[in-house]
């Protein structure tokens, strides 16, 4: 069963925050600097579950977003947006859960468990 | 056509001889003559007494009155001095002799024995002598009749013209009195014609023309003026005053007595007018002197002849340049105001007047009045118009407009900065609460102690974002302190190329994460005097704004210069900018990119252009989108303060 989580964001503070904070609850986690460069790891191998921001050079969270959603093979892969701005996100066609940030961790891992199940390695 | 029959003329026979006035009639028998005889003198003097008679035949030689005494008794009378006589004598001589005490023609005579045909040719020309007479006479009294029967209506009709006339006229003695006057004249001085003729005018003018009015009338009638015209205020019965022109000439009567001849004309109701007028005039005039308003007149060819204080001040020219013609009113208007003066213009010539509009004067300086202009067609062609200076009115218009755009303007800016801080406030502090209450969490589960290397990693992420959360509201202070007047600096000795080197140095960390290689390249030092921090903040942007858009990609830091400045330019080869972008960035708060995309205030740039130019130099961009771009700051080397630094620019 796939566990990993890909964090996509170009702070590359907040992916390192993210990654080790669930490092820490024992996910497996990838990071990618925007949507371009998240769609080559999710070509590599696949995620069961992407924590998205918007705002991102080359390929922001929008276009990101429309590409999953017409790729077949990626059409039902479950997205978590992580934004300052959540009213943009909710407009967004596809998108299973917002987080705002400043992200906090009880609603990150309660958010994640939804799509996540438990590593074995805890 | 037959003639009339002549007219029966009388002819007188005297004689004593009862048969030589039987010899006389049948001598001189004929129908058209009446003869009448008698036999004596006195007779004689008798039928003159009763009927007209055309020639006398008179006896010389008779008993009581001869015929020279009955002649001369004759002569006497009025009526019969003229009625030709024909003596009849049987001496010459005597006759001769009497002849010389008658006028020619009035007398002849015969010398018996008679000769019937002298006597008949003689008669007959004394009868046709009388005839024409009488004609004369019939004719010319014909003549008197018709010459009186005219007159009499000339007379009648002066006599209604005069009392007619819609003039007042009077005469008046040497005294003032008037002696006739007519109605209009009456009616003029408001008063029944009886109280005027028993009035003098010295009794009805106004008390405060009296004088000037006696004594014009007073030269008039002594012949010192031969007319007089005036205008009086005169007092009707009702005390109304009335205003009077009044036109006095001395005219003499038939006997030669002087009499004043007095025209009066009611002129009140124009003196009213006029004076309504010089009122209105003098209002009109009050404000066109009063400067508030600029009026001027044009002639039809173009030329504005007339301008007031006003009017000169807004186009500043002099109203002796006027006067010479050198003020044309189309070269006024501005080429940008000729299409609105255009359609003004054919308003004028349609509608006689044009509304008021706004339009652009040049002034003689070359200078632009904005003016409000209306004009109505004058009489006699041309046009008569006003102008408001509202240049002022304008400006201040213009600036409001201006300061509502700017005030607009930053507050756009300053939502779009809300928007911008609140996603980069909020981002470091997603790593900073993630891994705070993270590591809270590990150590409430701990069983064993922690390993130090494992916690030191977990607070790298913290710890950045603490330092760039400090740094953002560094930045924040930085606009305020820059924003509020000058730009306070501490200028000391320092290399460009040094701190250049140091900005890199402690900007490693951030470099290596954005996968970037810094190379600063320097030729030689380049020292001069600025104030270090700053500058150093300056190039920290620089290379910060380089790597966010770099792409990754190689970024060149280059120092050079001469002995006047200093340049430092930062190049990346990244996404570049848009020439529409180019001054913008570097207004506060403006990004090239779009919103959603790249973090940062917008700020750096804005930063970067206000340090620098408080050194009196500058900072340009050059850029080819898609291809990078390079930032190049160029600083005087002395610093910004000195005498020479102002030539820096050039």
């Amino acid at each position: 069963m796939v566990r990993d989580i890909l964090v996509v964001d170009d702070d590359p503070d907040i992916r390192d925050a993210l990654q080790l904070t669930l490092e820490a609850e024992g996910y497996r986690v990838r990071t990618a600097a925007d949507g371009a460069e998240a769609l080559d790891r999710l070509e590599q191998d696949p995620a069961a579950l992407v924590l998205l921001d918007l705002m991102m050079p080359v390929m922001g969270g929008a276009e990101f977003m429309e590409r999953v959603r017409s790729d077949p093979r990626l059409g039902t892969l479950p997205v978590l947006v992580v934004t300052a701005w959540p009213k943009d996100a909710a407009a967004l066609p596809g998108v299973r859960g917002v987080l705002k940030k400043p992200v906090d961790i009880d609603e990150l891992f309660a958010q994640v468990a939804r799509f996540v199940g438990e590593s074995e390695a805890r | 056509m037959a003639d009339p029959a002549p007219e029966q003329a009388r002819i007188l026979l005297v004689d004593d001889q009862a048969e030589n006035l039987l010899a006389l009639r049948s001598a001189l028998e004929r129908p058209d003559y009446e003869l009448v005889e008698v036999s004596s003198g006195k007779a004689a003097l008798g039928a003159l007494l009763r009927q007209e008679v055309a020639v006398i035949l008179l006896d010389v030689m008779m008993p009581g009155l001869d015929g020279f005494e009955t002649a001369a008794l004759i002569r006497e009378r009025e009526r019969a001095r003229q009625i030709p006589i024909i003596f009849v004598t049987g001496v010459m001589a005597d006759v001769a002799a009497v002849f010389r005490g008658y006028a020619a023609g009035a007398v002849d005579y015969l010398v018996k024995p008679l000769d019937t045909n002298v006597l008949r040719a003689k008669v007959a020309v004394f009868v046709a002598l009388w005839r024409q007479q009488r004609e004369i006479g019939r004719t010319s009294e014909a003549l008197r009749q018709a010459e009186s029967r005219e007159r009499m209506a000339v007379e009648a009709l002066y006599d209604v013209t005069f009392e007619e006339a819609p003039i007042g006229i009077g005469h008046a003695t040497e005294e003032g009195r008037w002696v006739r006057v007519n109605s209009r004249l009456a009616e003029i001085l408001g008063r029944p014609r009886s109280d005027v003729l028993r009035l003098s005018l010295e009794d009805v003018v106004a008390p405060v023309d009296r004088a000037a009015l006696l004594e014009n009338v007073r030269r008039v009638v002594a012949g010192s003026e031969p007319r007089h015209r005036g205008e009086y205020r005169f007092q009707s019965a009702n005390g109304a005053s009335v205003w009077i022109a009044l036109t006095m000439s001395l005219i003499r009567a038939a006997d030669g007595a002087p009499v004043g001849l007095a025209l009066l004309e009611d002129i009140s109701e124009e003196k009213r007018l006029a004076h309504a007028l010089e009122e209105s005039e003098q209002r009109f005039a009050r404000l066109r002197e009063a400067g508030l308003i600029g009026v001027f007149h044009e002639a039809p060819d173009g030329r504005i002849t007339e301008a007031n204080g006003a009017f000169l001040k807004i186009v500043g020219y002099s109203a002796e340049e006027v006067r010479a013609g050198a003020l044309v009113a189309a070269s006024l208007v501005s080429p940008s105001s000729a299409d609105a003066e255009a359609g003004a213009r054919q308003e004028l010539r349609e509608a006689g007047l044009c509304a008021t509009h706004e339009t652009e004067y040049i002034r003689k300086d070359g200078s632009r009045a904005c003016v409000l202009v209306g004009a109505v067609a004058a009489a006699g062609g041309g046009i008569v118009g006003f102008a408001l200076d509202i240049t002022a009115t304008k400006q201040a218009e213009r600036e409001r407009s201006r300061l509502l755009g700017e005030l607009q303007e930053s507050v756009r800016v300053r939502e779009d900065f809300l928007y911008i801080a609140s996603h980069e406030l909020r981002n470091p502090l997603t790593p900073l609460l993630l891994q705070v209450k993270n590591l809270r969490g590990v150590a409430m589960r701990a069983t064993s102690p922690i390993d130090p290397a494992w916690l030191a990693r977990q607070l790298e992420p913290a710890e950045r974002a603490t330092l760039r959360l400090a740094r953002l509201v560094e930045s924040l202070l930085d606009v305020s302190r820059l924003t509020v007047g000058r730009v306070p600096l501490e200028p000391s000795e320092c290399d460009l190329d040094g701190m250049a080197r140091d900005v890199v140095e402690r900007m490693r960390s951030d470099i290596e994460r954005a996968g970037c290689s810094v190379t600063v390249r320097a030729g030689v030092r380049m020292q001069g005097r600025w104030d270090r921090a700053r500058i150093e903040e300056v190039i920290g942007h620089l290379l910060s704004n380089a790597l966010k858009y770099g792409a990754g990609r190689p970024v060149e830091i280059d120092v050079e210069g001469d002995e006047r400045v200093a340049r430092v330019s930062v190049t990346d080869h990244g996404v570049g900018v848009a020439p529409q972008d180019a001054a913008r960035i570097f207004e506060r708060f403006a990004r090239a990119a779009p919103i959603h995309h790249y973090g940062g205030f917008g700020l750096g740039l804005w930063i970067v252009r206000r340090i620098v130019e408080a050194h009196r130099g500058r900072v340009e961009l050059s850029s080819q989108p898609g291809e990078g771009a390079s930032f190049a700051v160029t600083l005087p080397r002395r610093g910004p303060a000195g005498p020479t630094l102002a030539s820096v620019e050039e």
